[in-house]
């Protein structure tokens, strides 16, 4: 399905002759398209956005939170939010839906997911509910319709974002440490005794092989992204007071230890304490974290596990590497999608859809 | 041109509300649409008469360091300490400001240390004082936040120990201590200078790129946007005062439990209640744009919400008033939890965040924040 969207949403755009990027942005600024799920007053989409528009869009029941692009198959895979059951398939050349997969019976998603390296296995963190919550990874054949062929324990509640490392056999995985059950909605049945840390798993055998415990225990280690050496950057959510002066972002390398990002003299700079998306350039050079709750970005330095730079964007949360245009491609929930370009003091405009809130995270059509 | 806001089937009524309608689409062709005038009030009258006073006070101060270190005396101390809190007071107008040029680079921080948990003002600039370093607002601009702006002076001036005549006076390091006042006075308004030039029209025009949004401009790509930046700074100001000036460092609410009074901010001057005075009146300015077209009369006009328009204003003054009652300073306070006036500054600013954070957002239909909200 495809959708040309533009909607005049305030009394000032109907004085305007037209809407959308202008032709002079159009010509400058280019950009990757983009897969993320979306609100609007319509209600809750998924799909892809090229330059101006839906190139694929697709209505759902639920808020989506991540995605992916099966590149062999030509397929997009959306993760609902937790704690959503259904996963969607998307033709991504045609845009119709070709699956909708459920968690099977005792379990939900917590909207995250990553490929195995020859693309056969879709891998994702799932809520094992009859198990008391205990955090599972899925094991989905893509070649069979995506059925569900197993579970592998993680050995850690509330697995959240994960990704798979350079050497195509082990899963790096966020724990969050947060036990929700749905029968109780998002409440969080273990405040004083979370366990938030870093695992690694190894695919093969099903056993988590490496473990980092994060330095607090209220520390919920929610997003990372792994670069092309096996650098891995892990991002945090404050459970405790606000704001609590730790470092929210880490780097790990496998066999080391946790490292903790230096932003200098300023922890202040996080009053919420809160890191919603993290991505690495293909260089590995550089990373962002986007910080919704203190509107800004975070620009950071891989080799020196530095903060380079704070870029201001109001309800940031999507962002992703597109290194065909070497920029970072951040989304908001104002409906704006800003280019960050390492070398630039200044966020650069790609897109904007008004009325339009887009969900946490982005990732490529590529 | 094209006339959305009115129907066809209206135009075929009397001639007199033909002519009542054309009378509209006129007016509307010559005037700009309310979200521009409440952007363009709100900045012309709000926010660049705030940073104006902060780099004219930001001055004063700078004069009256240096006019007391050129001859130390009890009047020329009392006199900065006087110009400190005046320019704490302008400060205080332009620090919730969740837009433009102040965000960038990390201005805020030049400006104001705080909390200060672990006393690394102290030390720092007792540190500078000691060390052979030259003392020039060069050397203040390289060197880090904590020694920079209102925080670094106000211990300057302040502190028990040292924030007295003597130190200016008798002491082997009075020089040092002094051409650091001096210093660090001429820095900080270097940097309340910068920001308004910053939205001057005549200078960096930020004043424009807020005001003149669309699909050119980088940073507002239309009215909301740009819209969505006040009611934050409306938010994020009041919750800041609650949260972070108020219930936090008393210790009065039941998480936190026991009073951490060195998190007030400015407790050294013991001027923790003025400054929150003045971010009140400041904050209410900008709802209402002073006396221009501000978010209140669009609520009003635009929104059918007179109603919640005046709610909003009768809140401020309460809550002004709440903290005008309060006797005595933060600081000094000997069982928050007991004293009475402070918690009916309590209830009136929980009021007060709760109409800003959950009423204002959906008459305006301008989300606080989406993915804030997201918890994942």
């Amino acid at each position: 399905m495809q959708r040309r969207r533009f909607i005049l949403a305030s009394g000032a755009l109907l004085s305007m002759p037209w809407m959308g990027v202008s032709p002079a942005l159009a010509k400058t600024a280019k950009f990757t398209p983009v897969i993320s799920a979306a609100s609007d007053g319509e209600g809750k989409h998924i799909g892809v956005w090229r330059d101006d528009h839906w190139q694929v869009f697709q209505t759902i029941a639920h808020r989506g939170h991540d995605s992916l692009y099966h590149r062999q198959r030509r397929e997009l895979v959306f993760f609902s939010r937790r704690p959503g059951r259904e996963m969607y398939i998307v033709d991504s050349k045609h845009g119709g839906l070709l699956h909708t997969i459920s968690s099977e019976n005792g379990y939900h998603y917590y909207g995250h997911g990553c490929l195995s390296a020859d693309g056969r296995y879709l891998y994702t963190t799932e809520n094992h509910i009859a198990g008391d919550g205990a955090g599972s990874i899925g094991v989905y054949d893509c070649q069979q319709d995506y059925q569900c062929v197993g579970h592998m324990d993680c050995d850690g509640i509330g697995p959240h974002e994960l990704a798979l490392m350079p050497d195509g056999k082990t899963l790096a995985i966020a724990i969050g440490g947060i036990k929700t059950l749905p029968a109780s909605g998002r409440k969080t049945l273990n405040p004083d005794t979370m366990t938030p840390a870093l695992h690694y798993l190894d695919i093969a055998s099903g056993q988590v092989v490496e473990r980092h415990a994060a330095p607090h225990f209220q520390l919920s280690l929610r997003h990372l992204d792994v670069s092309s050496s096996g650098q891995v950057i892990i991002g945090a959510q404050f459970q405790g007071s606000l704001p609590s002066r730790l470092p929210l972002v880490y780097s790990h390398q496998r066999g080391g230890a946790l490292t903790a990002m230096s932003y200098g003299e300023l922890p202040l700079q996080f009053k919420q304490d809160y890191i919603a998306s993290i991505s690495i350039d293909a260089q590995g050079i550089h990373a962002v974290t986007s910080c919704p709750r203190d509107n800004l970005v975070c620009l950071w330095d891989l080799r020196s596990l530095q903060l380079q730079g704070v870029y201001p964007l109001r309800d940031s949360a999507g962002a992703i590497y597109d290194a065909a245009y070497q920029q970072f491609i951040l989304s908001n929930g104002n409906g704006q999608l800003m280019a960050l370009k390492p070398e630039q003091a200044k966020l650069i405009p790609l897109a904007y859809a008004p009325g339009t809130h887009w969900d946490n995270h982005l990732t490529l059509l590529r | 041109m094209k006339l959305p806001t009115l129907s066809t089937r209206k135009l075929k009524g009397t001639t007199q509300r033909l002519l009542l309608a054309v009378a509209m689409v006129s007016a509307a062709a010559c005037s700009p649409p309310p979200s521009e005038k409440v952007l363009v009030s709100t900045s012309k009258l709000a926010v660049l008469p705030a940073y104006e006073r902060f780099s004219h006070s930001s001055q004063a101060l700078a004069l009256a360091a240096d006019s007391f270190c050129s001859a130390p005396s009890s009047e020329g101390i009392d006199l900065t300490r006087t110009h400190w809190r005046t320019t704490v007071d302008s400060w205080s107008g332009v620090q919730n400001l969740q837009f433009g040029p102040l965000l960038i680079d990390n201005q805020a921080w030049k400006i104001q240390f705080w909390p200060d948990k672990k006393n690394l003002i102290a030390r720092k600039v007792e540190a500078l004082i000691r060390s052979d370093e030259d003392l020039s607002e060069k050397r203040i601009d390289d060197a880090s936040v904590v020694v920079q702006g209102l925080s670094s002076l106000e211990y300057l001036l302040f502190d028990h120990k040292v924030g007295s005549l003597n130190s200016y006076a008798n002491t082997d390091a009075s020089t040092r201590r002094c051409a650091l006042l001096v210093a660090v006075s001429d820095h900080l308004h270097g940097v309340a200078k910068g920001l308004h030039d910053a939205w001057r029209p005549e200078s960096g025009n930020y004043l424009q790129a807020f005001t003149k949004t669309g699909p050119d401009n980088a940073e507002y790509p239309d009215d909301n946007v740009a819209l969505a930046n006040l009611l934050d700074t409306l938010v994020a100001g009041v919750e800041l005062i609650k949260r972070d000036k108020f219930e936090r460092p008393l210790g009065l609410t039941s998480s936190d439990g026991q009073a951490q009074i060195y998190l007030l901010e400015w407790w050294r001057s013991q001027y923790s209640r003025e400054a929150i005075t003045a971010n009140l009146m400041a904050l209410k300015t900008v709802f209402t744009a002073a006396s221009g077209y501000g978010l209140d009369d669009y609520l009003s006009d635009v929104k059918q919400r007179s109603d919640l328009s005046a709610q909003i204003q009768q809140q401020f003054d309460s809550s002004l008033s709440a903290a005008n009652a309060i006797p005595n300073s933060l600081f000094s306070s000997a069982e928050p939890r007991k004293q009475a006036e402070l918690i009916a500054f309590q209830n009136e600013i929980t009021t007060l965040l709760s109409l800003l954070k959950s009423d204002l957002p959906t008459a305006l239909g301008i989300s606080l924040g989406f993915n804030a909200k997201d918890g994942d």
